[in-house]
């Protein structure tokens, strides 16, 4: 394994998160993240080895850092770590995964074709999943974008991944949107990055992974503050500091328009999971915030509230509109209109 | 003078067979008028029908999830002889721009509306049509 300037920080990653996590519940009074951050496992549909698609489980952990089980069995199917015995090994892969778990089916078969995953360590990893390959072949990957900057923050909450809004751009890329939350008791200067995939459908072989040079923050454009609005090109993206405030839940991008929960990490109630948190919802293309139409002076929209930590949107359907709730609160800026909308038409029997 | 009355009747006969022959090509127009405007008739109800199942379609894909994939012979009106059939055939499913990959997908959908009346009129009309659908987050 090669050595680079991230391995000690990403082992002090590994210690201080399986520590934090591991003793969670009594540290939760002193600020630091409840054990419910760890991460549910995600469902996924792989074809790893054989001619059928199967029902798995993506998880993170210590050891391996990611792992795929079968879902009925819990059968392990694949590992990943930086040394064996796990199925395959990639040798930056030394720091943690927790929920910060995104597997996309690119082409809609049904077969889960990327993973996004972001690590303790402040790296978003990417995986291309070869379908039908045994278990040691199957994946590519490496780290897409490395954030790391030294700072005891990492990645907890999913990846948002979306299409850039109004129709199918050429070259199109994918938006990925992550903040990131403090790994340890310690306040850190938390971020809220949107970073570019250029090359959304290609699959690449391992060996364009080791070429591809990791995303950092000085290749993306730095808003003056967040919700502020870009005020020049950035074709890699963008971030901005977002303070104390953690990102433990997923971002959900609704007509271009990203709905995210910052969480006060010092309004944790009691040793539960419950936090306070604000809700907000920017603009992905330019990081401008909404504003409150309703608000005279037309501020930001903004919503307080208080919520279990890691909770993710979840959309109630009422015909064709679906109305986006987090927990008990209707969060109007992410709901849905699910209307079908014309495309084309014909007339069979023409005369 | 025999000659002229001849030459009258001659006439006359040549008169009637001319009148026939126009009266029966005013017959025959107006009962092919007639057959035309019936056909015609027929076939805008079916085209009515036809358009109706199309609505009918668009609506179930407001509303239900997952839709009726083929609706059998309804009858909307009063009269029997109208009828519509609904096919709904979904087509490919792909990442909707401007959503959450993995939360969303967008999958086309094919509506086949056929809209039948008396005397075999029979419309066929097809629309595409889009539909956000969002993604189970609960484990398989």
């Amino acid at each position: 394994m090669n050595c680079r300037p991230g391995l000690l920080h990403g082992i002090a990653a590994v210690v201080t998160a399986a520590a934090l996590f591991a003793t969670a519940p009594a540290r939760a009074d002193d600020g630091a993240i409840p054990a419910c951050l760890a991460g549910a496992p995600v469902p996924m549909v792989v074809r790893i080895g054989e001619p059928t698609p199967r029902r798995a489980l993506l998880r993170g952990g210590v050891s391996p850092p990611l792992q795929v089980i079968d879902a009925d069995t819990s059968l392990p199917l694949w590992s990943a770590s930086s040394r064996p015995p796990s199925t395959q090994q990639f040798d930056a892969m030394h720091a943690q995964f927790a929920g910060s778990l995104l597997p996309i089916d690119l082409d809609g078969d049904g077969i889960h074709d990327r993973i996004y995953a972001g690590d303790l360590a402040g790296r978003l990893w990417r995986f291309d999943l070869h379908h039908g390959k045994p278990a040691e072949l199957w994946a590519t990957g490496g780290v897409f974008a490395d954030l790391s900057s030294g700072a005891l923050r990492g990645f907890i909450a999913p990846p948002d991944v979306s299409l850039p809004a109004g129709g199918p751009a050429d070259p199109a890329w994918f938006n990925i949107a992550l903040g990131t939350a403090r790994i340890g008791p310690a306040p850190v200067a938390n971020r809220f990055y949107v970073l570019r995939d250029r090359h959304p459908f290609e699959t690449w072989t391992q060996q364009r992974y080791e070429r591809w040079r990791p995303l950092r923050e000085s290749d993306l454009v730095q808003l003056p503050a967040f919700g502020a609005s870009l005020a020049q090109p950035a074709p890699d993206g963008y971030f901005s500091e977002t303070g104390a405030s953690d990102f433990l839940s997923p971002t959900l991008t609704v007509s271009g328009h990203a709905t995210l929960v910052l969480a006060d990490p010092s309004a944790v109630v009691g040793t539960g999971c419950l936090v306070s948190a604000i809700v907000s919802s920017i603009d992905l293309d330019t990081g401008a915030a909404r504003r409150n139409a309703a608000a005279e002076e037309g501020g930001p929209a903004r919503l307080s509230l208080l919520m279990k930590a890691g909770d993710s949107f979840s959309l109630l359907r009422n015909g064709s509109h679906a109305a986006c709730m987090l927990g008990e609160t209707h969060i109007a800026s992410c709901d849905v209109d699910l209307s079908p909308r014309s495309t084309w038409w014909r007339r069979e029997d023409a005369d | 003078m025999r000659r002229i009355s001849g030459f009258a009747v001659g006439w006359m006969l040549v008169l009637v067979a001319i009148i026939a022959l126009a009266g029966g090509a005013v017959m025959h127009d107006v009962l092919f008028a007639q057959q035309l405007a019936t056909t015609r008739a027929l076939q805008q109800r079916a085209m009515g029908m036809a358009e109706l199942g199309v609505r009918s379609g668009m609506m179930q894909l407001s509303a239900a999830n997952p839709p009726l994939l083929d609706s059998g012979d309804l009858h909307p009106g009063a009269a029997q002889s109208d009828s519509m059939r609904v096919m709904l055939r979904p087509g490919a499913a792909h990442m909707p721009p401007g959503f959450s990959a993995g939360r969303f997908i967008a999958r086309d959908y094919e509506i086949e509306s056929t809209g039948s009346s008396a005397q075999g009129a029979r419309r066929v009309l097809v629309q595409g049509v889009t539909r956000l659908e969002p993604l189970s987050v609960t484990a398989p």
